[in-house]
């Protein structure tokens, strides 16, 4: 709900609609709250509050399809990813990581039986320093900024309950080393120890993690054509493993 | 002779090095395709959400169609509780 927050981004109009569906639910006595599954007639009114589990929650739809006699059809709206691409300024390198609890569990249950994702957008200044200096030769080695590479190290952690960074986070070791390897390929070595405050003040999270990554590049133009990075090693409470992939770099920077 | 030897080491070792380079490169390919978020992960995408609540009351009394509303706190699309 955070968008619906008082200080939330949701439009005043758009909060009012909402506050209007959760004041009748509450007024009927339904059981109403943060993290709930209104089920409403096609006016607004709200009938029900489902999420008692797949079984039950499909015959409440079903219930309430039958009484208001809707007829099956195809969704009213286009299918589209819920986590696109951000909007970019041109020239931006997007990259989309992936972090997920180890080991894989098909069929989980919980926040931590799904992956989390993030979209890390570098602007072209920031991304120009993974490339190799002018006139570099293989083997010739750097180091990122650190505010660069806590920029993408800063979400090695996995699905957890999470408000956001309630704090800012203690960054104890970040540190991404580039090593020109060929004309066009720069390998990357990443280590992290941090911890952050996501879910209280009072509970710190501490993840420590290793990586390595490649970025191809075109020498001539000075461009990416790809980032990808994986963890070798981290932990965050039990193991869990990153991968970064980057987006096609955007040019228009819309999507 | 000691030379050719010691030249032929140190080019076996830098192919070595090489090597575990391409290796890493390798398993980080694999790693990247292993770990990617799955359709059945992402089942949240075969829903055709709205994400303003007045649009989907708009839409279902055009459409004549019951309204489902999830809230929750946190970032569902992307897994971030």
């Amino acid at each position: 709900m955070d968008d619906y927050d008082p200080k939330g981004a949701a439009s005043p109009e758009e909060k009012a609609a909402f506050q209007k569906i959760y004041s009748t639910a509450a007024n009927k006595g339904l059981n109403v709250g943060s993290v709930r599954a209104y089920v409403c007639g096609p006016d607004g009114d709200p009938l029900v509050i489902a999420g008692g589990g797949v079984a039950k929650d499909l015959e409440i739809l079903k219930e309430v399809a039958k009484k208001l006699g809707t007829k099956e059809g195809k969704p009213v709206v286009a299918l589209r990813s819920q986590f696109a691409p951000p909007k970019t300024e041109p020239g931006a390198l997007a990259l989309h990581l992936t972090a997920r609890n180890l080991p894989i569990t098909e069929g989980g249950e919980g926040w931590g039986a799904l992956p989390g994702e993030d979209w890390i957008v570098y602007s072209k200044k920031e991304w120009t320093s993974f490339l190799p200096p002018a006139g570099a030769s293989p083997g010739a080695a750097w180091q990122i900024d650190r505010e660069i590479a806590t920029k993408l190290l800063s979400h090695f952690y996995p699905a957890v309950e999470e408000y956001g960074f309630i704090k800012k986070g203690e960054y104890e070791r970040v540190a991404i080393q580039c090593t020109l390897i060929s004309k066009d390929r720069v390998r990357l070595d990443a280590s992290l120890k941090m911890k952050e405050c996501f879910y209280s003040d009072k509970v710190w999270i501490a993840v420590e993690a290793t990586a390595v990554g490649v970025v191809e590049f075109d020498p001539a133009k000075r461009t990416v054509k790809r980032f990808v990075m994986a963890t070798e090693k981290a932990t965050c409470g039990g193991p869990f493993a990153v991968v970064v992939r980057s987006a096609d770099l955007l040019k228009r920077g819309d999507n | 002779m000691q030379r050719n030897v010691r030249v032929i080491l140190a080019l076996l070792v830098l192919a070595g090095a090489a090597a575990a380079q391409d290796g890493d490169l390798f398993w980080i390919e694999k790693r990247a395709v292993e770990w990617a978020p799955r359709p059945s992960e992402r089942k949240f995408d075969q829903i055709a959400w709205v994400t303003e609540a007045r649009t989907a009351v708009e839409l279902g009394k055009k459409h004549n169609r019951p309204v489902f509303i999830f809230t929750h706190d946190g970032r569902m699309a992307r897994g971030r509780c």
